[in-house]
């Protein structure tokens, strides 16, 4: 069987598994209702806050708009698939598969890859639907494909360290709250924000917040950002290998 | 079909070795079985085998080729019934069974043939989430020989199943056999491996003790006497008399003019054949 053979039925499994649960379909639509409540509820807001208590949200617009093009996708996309994933490893699905010319190997790989495929597609229309404090094209697309390494790691977050779905719902919050903790450096000033770096998505905001400013830089945190993150996803990955070869 | 020398594998962490020098070797067109009490070591030597686990040490050789030279090609030829059940519980029985059946390029049969077999026609789209566990356990043998495997793993096939269904198993197991199927049986079940294998294997502590016909092991270690009861004025009498010159022996020939309650072979069995080898039941 060749590899598209095999991945077009995990496809076709994934879509009839997702269609089947409404909790993981409800998640999948988070991302964009969330998305469209930015676009019209967020300048609704700023006008509320300037007139009543004078405070500007407009300068935080970027902050807004990175969150929900880098994060909510990726993360969503993410752990929508890491459910899946989580079941498969509870299921046993995952041993079944490995005696079959899928393999451990090609599974994880592509079950790592969907959620970022995905959200390839979804990073770049969850920013364009928000439509606020966005950078400049080139920047938008670079990062957006940058950001896409998050849904991977977010998959194998919840496979990982969650032994069943209520423990994978704590999980959930968890990747959300974390992923929230960057957004706390646009609050800091330089060089102390950098502390923010030990949280990998931090170098991709900064990269958004950068270009969406005007800046030049953005390029130079966004390599940083394709770097830790990588190492990041390379990790959680060895981690689940190990975590279900000890299954076994 | 399957050769295997000198196979030692221990858990990352283990102090002790799971199975420790295995040697043993598989005929074609056999039934071959691993029996041994839980822990013995025989799903390990499963999980080598069907190349679930990794960083053993030794030679295994597998239709003719090492099996560290196998890729995923390996399991085109190779199927494996799990103890448990693992499907995705969210399909039916047959998008479980179309959907692996998509994953092999040889011919296949049609979910609804094997389903059949295993009886669970009447329940092809349901899905398996609302099976109960003896179903589960049957959609996984069936899933099992859907690509018509050249060398098949079963472990613990009957396990959970009720005697209908436990022997309607074992026809399907014969009849793959007949076509030419390899079978590798892991069991604790003495009754289905003396029903099935044709040479069986006793592990313990992951070590083989003795590989062997069940038929040539039961003659070895069972006693090749007729226990012959009868009635008495008191209540009942056994009597043993040699099968050797049974038809000549007067004792034996008079017994049989008394009034006989029952007459039993002495043959041991497999189960007996295991304690008095391994000097360990099987719990």
């Amino acid at each position: 069987m060749t590899w598209l053979e095999i991945t077009r039925g995990l496809v076709v499994t994934d879509v009839k598994q997702i269609s089947r649960d409404r909790f993981l379909g409800f998640v999948l639509g988070y991302s964009i209702v969330l998305a469209v409540a930015v676009r019209f509820g967020v300048p609704r807001l700023a006008v509320v806050l300037m007139d009543q208590y004078g405070i500007d949200l407009v300068p935080y617009y970027s902050l807004i708009s990175s969150f929900v093009a880098l994060t909510m996708g990726s993360g969503m996309v993410g752990l929508v698939l890491g459910f899946l994933l989580l079941e498969a490893r509870e299921t046993r699905v995952i041993e079944a598969l490995s005696v079959s010319p899928v393999t451990f190997e090609r599974f994880l790989s592509y079950r790592v890859a969907l959620p970022m495929v995905l959200a390839l597609g979804l990073n770049p229309l969850c920013a364009w639907i928000a439509g606020i404090g966005l950078p400049a094209l080139g920047p938008l697309l670079a990062l957006s494909v940058v950001g896409v390494l998050f849904a991977g790691i977010a998959t194998l977050t919840l496979a990982t360290f969650a032994d069943n779905k209520i423990q994978a719902f704590a999980v959930m919050k968890l990747v959300s709250g974390t992923s929230m903790v960057p957004l706390a450096a646009k609050f800091m000033p330089e060089p102390a924000q950098y502390l923010c770096g030990l949280f990998p998505p931090y170098w991709l905001f900064k990269a958004w917040w950068v270009a969406a400013d005007g800046g030049a830089t953005w390029w130079i945190y966004a390599v940083v950002g394709a770097i830790t993150n990588t190492l990041l996803l390379k990790w959680m990955k060895r981690r689940f290998e190990r975590l279900v070869h000890k299954g076994s | 079909m399957l050769e295997v020398k000198k196979l030692d594998f221990t858990y990352p962490g283990a102090a002790q070795p799971a199975i420790s020098g295995l040697g043993f070797e598989v005929r074609e067109g056999e039934v071959f079985g691993l029996l041994g009490p839980s822990g013995a070591g025989k799903s390990t030597t499963q999980g080598v085998l069907i190349g679930l686990l990794e960083g053993w040490r030794g030679s295994v050789e597998a239709m003719g080729r090492p099996l560290s030279q196998w890729g995923a090609d390996y399991y085109e030829h190779v199927g494996v019934s799990f103890e448990m059940p693992n499907h995705f519980l969210k399909l039916t029985a047959r998008e479980n069974l179309d959907y692996f059946r998509s994953l092999y390029a040889s011919e296949t049969f049609r979910a609804e043939e094997v389903l059949e077999q295993v009886g669970l026609a009447n329940s092809v789209d349901v899905r398996v989430s609302e099976f109960s566990k003896g179903m589960k356990n049957r959609l996984t043998f069936a899933r099992s020989f859907l690509h018509r495997p050249k060398l098949w793993f079963l472990d613990e096939p009957t396990a959970g199943l009720d005697p209908v269904n436990a022997r309607n198993i074992r026809n399907i197991v014969r009849q793959r056999q007949a076509e030419g199927t390899t079978v590798v049986l892991t069991t604790h079940n003495m009754q289905l491996a003396d029903d099935l294998c044709d040479r069986v294997g006793f592990i313990v502590d992951g070590q083989l003790r003795v590989v062997e016909a069940p038929e040539v092991l039961k003659r070895r270690y069972g006693r090749r006497a007729v226990r012959v009861t009868t009635e008495t004025a008191t209540g009942a009498q056994d009597h043993e008399f040699s099968l050797a010159g049974l038809a000549d022996n007067s004792e034996f020939l008079a017994t049989l003019r008394q009034t006989v309650r029952s007459i039993h072979s002495e043959e041991t069995t497999l189960e007996d054949v295991f304690i008095q080898v391994t000097g360990t039941r099987l719990t």
